[in-house]
């Protein structure tokens, strides 16, 4: 592996950016592309892969199950931080479904955590997403993006439709508002740092 | 790949290429360095390397400063495992240096998450 010995030599360590990432999951239109271009500094890319999906029905014939192979988009933003630490944090916008879920379980680890991104009209589509990270033990944060012309939740009620540990964030966001997409991640490394194994409480 | 990024400097709107995929890999699937979406890559200019191909220089280009296997994805509108291939391609050539290793623990360091904080709270 003579690419890891180069690694070891240059370029300067000191030069060498460190790399976190940041799940962001969320139903279709919920603002996921939105929330991700507010605070990247790039304008938001997608990205393409394939993944292999084991298949829903098992081919009782043959007793194997179908496998399919689906092409999944994801918006990909960074921002990087030279102060205090030369840093890149790196944005991964997935859907929300469940059928994407070793994409998240791939995503998610390493990552600081996740931004459910919920729409107060559609709440139901944010479930999947959280059962599947609080099994997971990532730590995620709730974002209510509050869309033009949606009730303004209030969020103990979303809290409580998502029932919801006490201790998960829920913050009001507009995915347009780049302070408000900070305020979110925010919410999010402060949580990963309570949560950490051996956090100060 | 109707839904991929054009290439860079294609008119807006332009189609992305329509190249099937896995023919610039000549056929392969499976890269051989351990990369992962949020591996970051740096050029080594510097260095004497062999032909390195029109993919090969654009993603030279792009590493200018290290740039992120997930960002060249999306740069060279290249499905993720397609672009592990021609990464991984020019790590052998010692065109690039992979500069962050893939997360070996599944959380990360709580030193790295402050800085995080410290950086966020100052944008």
């Amino acid at each position: 592996m003579q690419a890891y010995a180069a690694c070891d030599q240059d370029p300067p360590r000191a030069h060498r950016p460190a790399t976190l990432k940041v799940v962001i999951a969320g139903g279709f239109g919920a603002g996921k592309t939105t929330l991700v271009g507010a605070v990247s500094e790039i304008p938001p890319l997608t990205t393409e892969e394939q993944l292999t999906e084991a298949g829903q029905d098992i081919d009782s014939l043959t007793g194997v199950g179908a496998k399919t192979t689906t092409t999944v988009a994801m918006d990909f933003g960074r921002i990087t931080f030279t102060a205090p630490t030369n840093l890149q944090l790196m944005l991964f916008g997935t859907p929300g479904q469940n059928r994407f879920k070793t994409l998240w379980d791939d995503l998610s680890y390493g990552a600081v955590g996740a931004v459910v991104l919920a729409d107060t009209r559609r709440l139901a589509d944010s479930f999947e997403a959280v059962s599947h990270f609080e099994q997971r033990a990532v730590p995620f944060v709730i974002a209510v993006n509050q869309f033009d012309g949606s009730d303004r939740y209030p969020l103990d009620e979303v809290r409580d439709s998502l029932d919801l540990d006490p201790g998960v964030p829920v913050v009001p966001c507009d995915a347009r508002s780049r302070q408000s997409a900070v305020n979110v991640l925010i919410a999010l490394v402060r949580h990963a740092l309570t949560t950490a194994p051996g956090a100060r409480p | 790949m109707s839904r991929a990024t054009p290439p860079p400097g294609a008119p807006p709107g332009a189609p992305a290429r329509r190249l099937r995929p896995y023919t610039l890999t000549g056929g392969r699937t499976r890269a051989r360095h351990p990369l992962n979406r949020d591996s970051l890559l740096a050029a080594r200019p510097q260095e004497p390397f062999g032909d390195v191909g029109r993919d090969g220089e654009q993603i030279q280009l792009l590493c200018a400063s290290p740039c992120s296997l997930a960002e060249l994805s999306g740069r060279l509108a290249q499905p993720v495992q397609v672009t592990k291939i021609l990464v991984s391609d020019l790590l052998d050539q010692h065109a690039l240096v992979l500069v962050t290793p893939t997360a070996r623990s599944p959380r990360p360091d709580t030193e790295l998450l402050e800085a995080c904080l410290a950086g966020l709270r100052r944008l």
